[in-house]
């Protein structure tokens, strides 16, 4: 079986061999096996830093479309004034001096049978094993009257960048008494967490700029993830200045009018001084256009592997998988990445491919010196992904300062060894 | 089935097998999200654990995932490790290289926090804080972050858990806010 098998019956099994034939340069055995990564986010940056950890023979390619990748993690800081966002940009340096191959280009087409990348510069890349982390893209097909066109007036900043400074921008324009409206969409998307830190996050601008600003918050869902902590957070530290709608109770946005820059709800027109529009989610258009995904917009796995149901030999990690109980985090699309690498690198080496093991930490800070934090385990079981009972949890309601305080500093320094891990 | 899937398959099947080093270190590198490459921190209060001594490490994992020692975190990821993979991941991060923090010298705050150790804290931790054995884990070299979160568990009235030990209680507990700060700094710079 697969313990026994040695690298060339690998190597053969999987038709290296007429790939190379392609490549005159490449002789057969160089590499030991040849590893495409298509987006260097959280997911695709460290699935290619553990495969040099681990086995620095395979042959790695990373291909991403930006020079820069700027973290979404703790882009909500940026909106209270906590950390700029030099903080959170980061390059591909380290990358190339581990001797992956970095590749700036937009990959266009992969043809699975022929396994095969192409990218928009014109190049191809042969590969052994894909490893697909493209993200997320922004559905505003699912509300009437929604279109990427208002992203002039409603902001997302839901991918970090110049959204972010924009909206950063925008509250430092807003008069004292001014509203904002922050939309939290349709589950899955990326980060459950993070429209409920921003609200913290950008209380914690004005109670400092503009106090008698208000943050609302119109919910698509009636729950919100580590409600209580939440809750209790506000009520502590921004007494008065978060409201939180949910779904049921006129929170859902039923309609957008992009002219008179309104959100229709059950509760009327909804009219703000900014409007941070979070739009509903899909994976990213590369991983549609290589069929990498079902009707629900996102790509299904075997969750034994992460491998693609509907595209052998390409696996599809981060926040455009099908996972389940699993959130969209960047933890998450790391250990995701790690379990990728290890079967590979095992098989690669003859080895016994271990048991995966699916993780995730969410840290949320809220303020100065408040944090806390939620912890998955995961595993597969019935072709999904299921949290492990009795695993996992949140940080206690009602924990002193102390812990509060502790929570926030760990959190900083998960931000610097995750982005360590990823980047550096 | 794709060939992975197949021998993940085997793996199951073949399990437990606990020396099996590949799964040790799958379980290993989900820690190293928090705990940095290999157990060595970059984040200026997480505590790096690359090198600590296999019984200290054994001890505390064990008893943070039984409920018996205070962890803000720890707990919530060690209930669903066998002891048996407590034990391995232990000497896995033992074995590794102890790699020391990088902190700049204040020379005022690092001569009283040497004062500091010699007085308070070297019979336990050793002349340089880097003593490494059975109960005691290595200071010289850790995050000064993550040293004072530690202390201040001894000190702070707002922390009501129960104390990591009750042998560094009965010292920690008498010291200033400004010597804790001094010799977290003095070991933090030590390589
Ligand atoms: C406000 C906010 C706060 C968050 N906070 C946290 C947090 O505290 N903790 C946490 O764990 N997670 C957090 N997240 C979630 C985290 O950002 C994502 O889950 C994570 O980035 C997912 O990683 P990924 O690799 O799947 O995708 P991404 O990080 O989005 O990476 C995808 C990459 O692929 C590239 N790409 C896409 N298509 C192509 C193509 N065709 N060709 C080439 N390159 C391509 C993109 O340019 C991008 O660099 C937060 C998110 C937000 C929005
Ligand atoms: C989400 C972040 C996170 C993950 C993942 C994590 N830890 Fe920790 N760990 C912490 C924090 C924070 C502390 C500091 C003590 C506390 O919990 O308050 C800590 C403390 C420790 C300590 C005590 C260090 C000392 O010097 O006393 C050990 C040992 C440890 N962790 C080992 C591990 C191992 C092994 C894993 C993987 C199985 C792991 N940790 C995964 C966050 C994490
Ligand atoms: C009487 C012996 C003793 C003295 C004196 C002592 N310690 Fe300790 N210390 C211990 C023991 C034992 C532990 C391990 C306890 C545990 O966590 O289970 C420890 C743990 C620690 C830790 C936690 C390390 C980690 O990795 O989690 C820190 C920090 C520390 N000591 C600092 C100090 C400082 C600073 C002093 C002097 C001011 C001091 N200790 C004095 C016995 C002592």
């Amino acid at each position: 079986m697969m313990m026994n098998w040695n690298r060339r019956q690998f190597i053969g099994a999987l038709g290296t061999t007429s790939l190379i034939a392609g490549f005159p340069g490449l002789v057969l055995g160089a590499a030991k096996a040849r590893v495409v990564i298509v987006g260097g986010g959280f997911g695709g940056a460290i699935a290619a830093r553990y495969l040099k950890l681990h086995e620095p023979g395979i042959e790695v390619t990373l291909i991403e479309r930006n020079k820069h990748y700027i973290s979404c993690p703790f882009s909500n800081e940026v909106l209270s004034g906590e950390r700029n966002i030099e903080s959170l940009t980061f390059g591909y340096a380290a990358h190339a001096a581990r001797g992956v191959n970095v590749v700036h280009d937009a990959v266009t087409a992969i043809d699975a049978a022929k396994k095969t990348v192409m990218t928009q510069g014109g190049k191809s890349f042969a590969y052994d094993y894909l490893v697909v982390s493209p993200g997320i893209d922004f559905d505003y097909g699912t509300i009437e009257g929604a279109s990427p066109e208002m992203e002039k007036t409603m902001l997302h900043a839901w991918k970090a960048g110049e959204q972010t400074l924009q909206l950063k921008k925008q509250l430092e324009a807003m008069k004292n008494g001014g509203l904002v409206i922050i939309t939290s969409p349709k589950r899955p998307y990326r980060c459950p967490p993070g429209p409920y830190e921003r609200a913290a996050q950008m209380a914690a601008y004005f109670k400092h700029h503009k106090p008698k600003s208000k943050v609302l918050i119109l919910d698509h869902g009636d729950t919100m993830p580590k409600q209580a902590l939440f809750e209790e957070s506000w009520k502590q530290l921004y007494p008065g200045m978060i409201e939180w709608v949910p779904g049921s109770s006129g929170g859902k946005i039923l309609r957008v009018d992009q002219k008179k820059r309104s959100l229709v709800t059950d509760m009327g027109d909804q009219k703000a001084d900014i409007i941070n529009f979070i739009p509903p989610q899909r994976a990213a258009a590369i991983a549609r256009m290589a069929g990498l995904t079902d009707q629900s917009g996102w790509c299904p796995i075997d969750p034994m592997t992460m491998e693609s149901t509907l595209h052998k030999g390409i696996y599809v990690i981060g926040d455009a998988a099908v996972t389940n109980d699993i959130p969209k985090s960047a933890h998450a699309a790391a250990s995701q990445a790690k379990v990728v690498v290890n079967a590979i690198v095992a098989v690669t080496n003859g080895k016994p491919v271990p048991k995966p093991q699916y993780t995730n930490a969410c840290y949320t800070v809220v303020g100065p010196d408040y944090g806390f934090s939620i912890v998955g385990i995961f595993q597969p079981e019935g072709g999904k992904l299921v949290s492990v009972k009795g695993a996992g949890g949140l940080s206690p309601v009602g924990a002193p300062s102390y812990v509060r305080k502790a929570e926030a500093e760990y959190a900083y320094s998960w931000l610097k060894n995750i982005t360590t891990e990823a980047f550096l | 089935m794709h060939k992975l899937a197949l021998a993940v398959v085997c793996a199951l099947a073949a399990w437990p097998s606990l020396a099996n080093d590949t799964n040790i270190v799958a379980i290993a590198d989900t820690c190293n999200s928090c705990h940095g490459i290999n157990g060595v921190s970059a984040g200026l209060t997480m505590p790096s654990i690359a090198g600590q001594n296999k019984d200290y490490l054994q001890r505390v994992l064990l008893e943070q995932k039984k409920g018996e020692r205070y962890t803000t975190i720890m707990d919530r990821f060690m209930k669903n490790i066998s002891d048996e993979e407590i034990a391995a991941l232990a000497e896995y991060f033992a074995a590794k290289e102890w790699v020391p923090a990088t902190v700049a010298v204040e020379m005022a705050q690092a001569n009283r926090g040497r004062q500091v150790l010699r007085k308070t804290c070297q019979n336990c931790h050793g002349e340089k804080g880097d003593k490494n054995t059975g109960d005691i884990p290595r200071l010289a070299g850790q995050w000064p972050g993550y040293i004072k979160l530690e202390i201040f568990k001894y000190v702070d009235p707002t922390f009501t858990a129960k104390r990591p030990s009750e042998r560094m209680a009965e010292r920690a507990c008498n010291l200033t806010e400004e010597d804790m700060a001094a010799v977290a700094h003095f070991l933090g710079t030590r390589k």
